[in-house]
């Protein structure tokens, strides 16, 4: 079918190179659509449930909030597991789902559940979902800020509050409507509210409560509309104005009348802006900031977006009060760029070094160019294979593709073309003096040339593409990582497999004709005469040299297991992520203050262009963080600027550890900002093992942990063995005494009502000024706010008129001290409550050492059971990273040998032969020791990128092998002697597997060299495989052909002694 | 030849260990700091942290009780104007708001039986609050005026069930009415609970310029303990540490925290029991940020 296909190709030669131009042409239209990003995205599908229930404990949130949503979401399909969180004033449900399924068809789903479950929501709460963003959507940053100096309309400087009203209502609703754009986040400073502070012992001068208060603002504040009246025929519409306007107007509301004389909010009250009771907040540079987060709707391009939400930032900015702009802060379209400019220097490098080698090998320019061509037709179509797939273009995807590698098939195929059609010249030369081929004659050779080696080359192809498959089974963030990789090499050989069928020889056939002589030219004279004696030696010495190469495997495979080693290696994001973690219960303002600390001193250095963090949650509750965290970015100046440039961003942050190791009250936990979000999208048990507790009660279910833990601790090999800390969060809590309350005529509901709007202040309505609108709240002013005492001796009002005596002697009061029937107490309570699938659930995890991870989890199983005692309802449930290493090497056991198996089965197929596929088959580990020496020689670890390189390494062995024990075979089979056919094959074979060689392993070299952002993932995989293609080739050429001699000197022997003997009758 | 099939799989395997123990290093690094009570600060450390100390040593706690109350007008103050002999009120000077002294002619009442003026006078020194005839009417047994001397009040304060324990007469306390204050003490405390679940205790407040306006609200602090104390530290100063009140002690560039059995509380100063010896060198402000180092390592960020 093969030879049919090539048959066709070289006839309809024409066809094949228009059908080339459609090609082009779909290749470049997909390019326009592709996604491109620095890193794939290796999220998984969830959607985040957020419930914003202000006020609300994390005992009240989980009863009264994210246990009715968690419960309804329950039986989705497609549903991989929720998890949940209920911290203060948020309860933030997670729900993932299987792989693959689509998130807008999941968003649908919860949608539909979530409006069953609003009504058994408390009233006022409404969950909604998080924006439809990935870990790679928080693409721009900035901050609001104010130029020194300069001040608002009223000539009030501009503080964090009317930056966040700045924010809020001129820079968000123009933001939020650049294409690709999910949501603009917004963190820092105050959202304005109009605060009505009343003064307890002025209320009690006129019998009044807070609610009173409340419920007059309530009543004093709105429009109606009133229908419409004809008049003279002309319509007139009714209405009623009657909002709150001003402070002053606010003032003037009457809460009573006493006496006929009215009483105002004024007298009892002091109306003012005043600061929400917030949850988050920001700074930069060590100063309180109001920022802003531009998320990137899923599946849009990132560095598209970044881009014109720069450009919109930058006509915000007219638009914006004088003084006032927004500053950048963090651009994801400078990662995306470096990576991608760094991708291309690689790509362009590579491809150029390959045309050259090409080039001076081939001796002939039009067979250089066209085999060159292969390289950009392949990329068009794997761009469209990437566009049709979904997989982004990033430094993962576009990591691994050597052009070297792409255009083997090409060369081999072009190689025998120009070998076949020089020798047809010389004949034609020798039978008449200066005769052109014929055409017919020409296209003769190209097709006969082209199938005389199409099938080792589809072969070898085929092999390489094949060797990729163990890394489709990696799954979870491995697999995310590495599959866009396997799949743009898969899918860029078979463009090229394809290429070398059809177009190869199409081009062949239309472009090299003329007189082709074929040049041997210095360098491959040069080669040949080099490799001449040193095969012979290698035939005579081929025992000998057997050994040897064991020996090197030997020692190559103990030089693999000295290798540190790294699970992927970390992208360079160009900036710095600190997380600053303080203990649990750190208030908001204290938080700040730490974390000004920290961005001074991390200012201090020179290499940071500016620092900036996110304290607490924002907003949108993306991030559920509690106001201990914080999220810091230090973001670094170009290396060329620094004091330093060659100083290495590891010691920078371990510079920067040791500066902020001074600062007391803090930890700290470095990263990068993708890296940051991704572990916090993913999040899930990152110890080896993680043993959940599930059940009802906390106290037990710490209980049971505890127990865990101790048992687990004493086992071999256990290290860092913890409790999830859920507890430590001091709560005050004011608990109602029902006798007390009984005794006088009290409703708990009046105590609690008293204590919400005194110390959380309760919403009276919303003050609107144009589109803006701001909350208008009834609560304590702060001075009495912040006194724990004074709760107790708050004035609870006691039902009745309201009314106070007329100043008689022996009037009764009508109102209660708080501290009369309610008890104030503090205590810890949890901090937050976490479920899985819903239920509560606390983690034990523990790291092992020195032992086996499996006997460790099985020792511990049988351990906890027997010593453990759980009462009923409670079970556990085993997790952690020893899942996915079960999991993954249960799957490579079974992958890794059907691969082997698939290989040979390719090779039995190509030859026929077991012996002879297992001869190639030697130069898989050969291949292995060059790799494994290289990263010994550059000081890099075995990572899971290296591994990728061995895997290409693998199937680039084989393909040299295959080119090389091709034609010794058809020599063979031709009737040479075998000593004579393996000096004459590989001789002949020389020049395309130095090629092959040479191509695949210059297109890696200057991925090997790049120290641009994102080099270091591609790194090590180039770097094995250069090192590897020099050692297996080195060994192709010598070893095959004496492994060769060996196995088939036998045959010979056996040959001639039954030759000798006569065929038996 | 076969050496491949392991050796590919082994080196798979290798990397996917080496990646779970790169992770338990990590986890390792926050754990190491383990159960200690003292904290290590250089100068330059404490000096950022804003670190203050005091010596702890004897003082006086001053254990105070806020609670709302209301200036009543003294009744003995008070006199009502009537006249002697039924009669026409032929004059009737002061109006409400005007002061008049003892003994002052306010007025005149023709008699009916004698058809004799008397003069009426007022009974005591003080203001006009009520007036409740005018001239040309019948006394007819009614009272014509109310006569209220101001120039003392009393202010009634409502001490609850829970709160009278610590009361008694002769506390000293400050009173504040809405732009006043004045130290003054309990001159009275009500025997029985009659205005409600309240007992009154009452102060008698000198009142010269008017300034406490009978019937409005004021708020006093009942000073309900004044007592010195062997050792005591202040309330900043103390952070819960293990569940535990504790503050921390310096000596040199270590903190440590010391657990304390506390006494009474004013708010400001709390007395120890023990735990802590006399003259020792303890953190006053920013006592939480050693809390913060001490207890960091748990600081964790868990999803």
């Amino acid at each position: 079918m093969i030879n049919a296909i090539v048959r066709a190709a070289v006839e309809q030669r024409w066809l094949i190179l228009a059908l080339m131009l459609v090609w082009i042409g779909i290749g470049v239209w997909s390019y326009r659509a592709l996604p491109i990003d620095a890193v794939p995205d290796i999220t998984n599908v969830q959607v985040q449930i957020n419930t914003a229930a202000p006020g609300y404990s994390p005992l009240e949130t989980e009863q009264r909030v994210t246990f009715p949503v968690e419960t309804a979401l329950s039986g989705l399909p497609n549903l991989a597991y929720t998890r949940s969180l209920s911290r203060y004033a948020l309860s933030q449900v997670t729900v993932v789902f299987e792989e693959g399924t689509d998130l807008y068809f999941a968003r649908n789903l919860i949608n539909e559940r979530l409006s069953a479950v609003r009504s058994q929501l408390p009233p006022g709460l409404e969950p909604e979902m998080g924006p439809i963003s990935t870990g790679l959507g928080e693409i721009f940053m900035y901050a609001v800020r104010a130029e020194a100096g300069a001040t608002q309309g009223d000539g009030r400087p501009w503080d964090a509050m009317a930056l966040r009203e700045v924010q809020d209502w001129i820079i968000r609703p123009q933001l939020v409507l650049t294409p690709g754009v999910a949501e603009v986040n917004s963190i820092g400073g105050y959202n304005k509210q109009y605060h009505v502070l009343p003064e307890p012992q002025k209320l009690l001068a006129w019998g009044l409560s807070m609610a009173d208060v409340n419920e007059a603002l309530a009543r004093n504040n709105s429009n109606r509309g009133a229908g419409y009246v004809e008049r003279n025929g002309q319509q007139l519409l009714v209405r009623s104005p009657g909002l709150l306007e001003t402070i002053e107007d606010i003032e003037q509301v009457v809460v009573t009348h006493r006496d006929g004389v009215p009483v105002l909010i004024r007298d009892v009250a002091e109306v003012a802006l005043g600061r929400e009771l917030r949850s988050g907040a920001a700074t930069v540079s060590g100063e309180e900031a109001v920022l802003g987060t531009a998320m990137m709707l899923l599946g849009e391009n990132s560095r598209a977006v970044a881009r014109d939400v720069a450009e919109r930032v930058e006509t915000i900015n007219r638009s914006l009060p004088d003084g006032v702009y927004m500053q950048t802060m963090y651009d994801r379209t400078t990662l995306v760029d470096k990576a991608i400019s760094t991708v291309q220097k690689n790509l362009l490098e590579g491809a150029l070094l390959v045309i050259v080698v090409l080039f001076l090998l081939l001796g002939n320019v039009r067979a250089a160019l066209i085999t060159a061509a292969v390289i950009p037709l392949a990329m068009l179509a794997t761009i469209t294979g990437m566009v049709r797939t979904g997989v982004s273009a990033n430094l993962m995807s576009l990591g691994a593709l050597d052009f070297g590698l792409i255009v083997d098939g090409a060369v081999i195929v072009v190689e025998n073309c120009i070998r076949r059609l020089s020798e047809a010249q010389a004949q034609a030369n020798q039978g008449a003096r200066d005769r052109m081929l014929a055409l017919k004659e020409r296209l003769h050779v190209v097709y006969t040339a082209t199938s005389e080696v199409i099938r080792p080359s589809l072969f070898g192809v085929g092999i390489i593409t094949v060797v990729y498959i163990p890394i489709f089974s990696l799954t979870g963030v491995e697999g995310k990582m590495f599959h866009p990789m396997a799949a743009t090499v898969v899918m860029a050989l078979l463009a090229a497999m394809v290429l070398s069928v059809t177009f190869v020889p199409a081009a062949v056939a239309v472009f090299i004709r003329g007189r082709v002589a074929e040049k041997e030219n210095l360098l491959i004279r040069g080669a040949k005469s080099v490799y001449e004696p040193l095969l012979a030696t290698a035939l005579n010495l081929r025992w000998a040299l057997v050994a040897g190469a064991t020996v090197l495997v030997i020692a190559s495979g103990w030089l693999a297991t000295t290798l540190g080693s790294e699970f992927v290696p970390q992208l360079d994001e160009g900036d710095i992520a600190v997380q600053s973690l303080r203990i649990t219960g750190t208030g908001l303002g204290q938080s700040l203050e730490l974390q000004a600390q920290v961005e001074q001193r991390v200012s201090e250095f020179p290499q940071v262009d500016v620092a900036f963090a996110r304290v607490g949650t924002a907003e949108v509750a993306t991030d559920p963080m509690p106001p201990n965290i914080a999220d810091g970015y230090v973001m670094l100046t170009p290396r060329s600027e620094w004091p330093d440039p060659s100083l290495s961003k590891a010691e920078l942050i371990e510079q920067m550890e040791e500066a902020l190791e001074g600062l007391v009250g803090n930890n700290y936990e470095f990263s990068q900002p993708i890296q940051l979000r991704f572990n916090e999208l993913i999040s899930g048990v990152r110890a080896d093992l993680g043993i959940k507790v599930f059940g009802d009660d906390l106290d037990q279910l710490l209980a049971g942990a505890q127990a865990i833990q101790r048992v687990v601790a004493t086992i071999d090999g256990a290290a860092d063995v913890r409790v999830e800390q859920v507890s430590g969060l001091p709560v005050l809590s004011v608990i109602p005494d029902r006798m007390a309350l009984a005794r006088y005529g009290v409703n708990v509901q009046d105590v609690q009502d008293l204590v919400a709007t005194a110390v959380g202040g309760e919403s009276a309505g919303l003050i609107f000024d144009g589109d803006r609108r701001f909350e208008l709240v009834v609560r304590l002013p702060e001075r009495l706010r912040q006194d724990v005492r004074t709760l107790e001796n708050l004035p609870l009002m006691l039902p009745g008129d309201g009314q106070m005596g007329d100043g008689q002697m022996g009037d009764a009061p009508r109102y209660l001290p708080l501290g009369e029937v309610a008890r104030v107490e503090l205590a810890p309570a949890p901090a937050q409550i976490s479920r899985e699938n819903g239920k509560r659930r606390v983690v034990v995890t523990a790291n092992v050492r020195g032992r086996d991870l499996g006997s460790f989890v099985e020792e511990a199983q049988t351990r906890i059971n027997s010593e453990v005692d759980l009462p009923a309802g409670y079970w556990l449930d085993y997790g952690g990273t020893f899942e996915q290493l079960q999991s993954a090497s249960q799957r490579l056991s079974i992958v890794v040998p059907v691969t082997l198996a698939l290989i040979l089965g390719l090779l039995l197929m190509a030859f026929g032969s077991l012996k002879d596929a297992l001869i190639i088959f030697t130069g898989v580990p050969l291949a292995l020791t060059g790799g494994v020496a290289m990263l010994w020689l550059r000081d890099m670890p075995l990572s899971i990128s290296a591994g990728v390189g061995f895997i290409a390494l693998s199937g680039v062995a084989v393909l040299n092998g295959l080119v090389m024990l091709s034609f010794i075979r058809e020599l063979r089979a031709d009737g040479a002697e075998l000593e004579r056919a393996i000096r004459q094959g590989a001789l002949t074979r020389l020049r395309p597997v130095l090629m092959t060689a040479l191509v695949a392993s210059l297109g890696f070299v200057p991925m090997a060299l790049n120290t641009g952002t994102g080099a270091e993932v591609q790194r090590p995989l180039a770097t094995v495989v250069i090192g590897g293609i020099v050692s297996s080739t080195l060994l192709t050429l010598l070893l095959l052909p004496a492994l060769y001699r060996i196995v088939h000197g036998r045959d010979n022997e056996q040959d001639k002694r039954q030759d000798d003997q006569g065929v038996p009758a | 030849m076969t050496v491949e099939r392991p050796l590919a799989a082994l080196m798979l395997l290798a990397i996917l260990t080496a990646y779970s123990l790169a992770m338990s290093a990590h986890a390792a690094k926050g754990a190491e700091q383990g159960h200690r009570d003292t904290v290590q600060l250089t100068d330059d450390q404490a000096k950022l942290a804003q670190i203050a100390v005091a010596t702890a040593g004897p003082g006086t706690l001053r254990q105070t009780l806020p609670v709302f109350g209301r200036i009543e007008p003294i009744p003995s103050r008070a006199a009502v104007v009537q006249a002697r002999f039924p009669g026409q009120i032929k004059a009737l000077t002061p109006n409400v708001g005007d002061a008049v002294s003892r003994g002052a002619i306010i007025g005149s009442v023709e008699a009916d039986d004698s058809l004799q003026r008397y003069s009426l006078r007022a009974p005591i020194s003080g203001v006009v609050v009520k007036r409740m005839a005018a001239a040309g009417e019948a006394t007819a047994g009614r009272n014509l005026l109310r006569i209220a001397d101001y120039s003392e009040v009393w202010a009634q304060l409502a001490i609850f069930p829970s709160q009278i324990s610590r009361v008694s007469v002769g506390q000293s306390l400050i009173v504040r009415g809405d732009d006043v204050r004045v130290d003054a003490q309990i001159d009275w405390l009500a025997p029985a609970a009659d205005h409600g679940p309240a007992r009154m205790a009452r102060v008698v407040l000198a009142n010269p310029d008017g300034r406490w306006a009978p019937g409005t609200t004021v708020q006093a602090d009942i000073v309900t303990a004044v007592t010195d104390a062997a050792l005591v530290v202040e309330t900043r100063a103390i952070q819960r540490v293990e569940g535990r009140p504790a503050v921390f002690v310096r000596e040199g560039n270590r903190y440590e925290a010391h657990t304390l059995t506390l006494g009474r509380s004013d708010g400001r100063v709390t007395e120890v029991l023990g735990g802590l010896t006399p003259g020792a060198e303890y953190v006053t402000a920013n006592s939480y940020l050693l809390k913060a180092e001490l207890e960091k390592s748990s600081a964790s960020h868990d999803h």
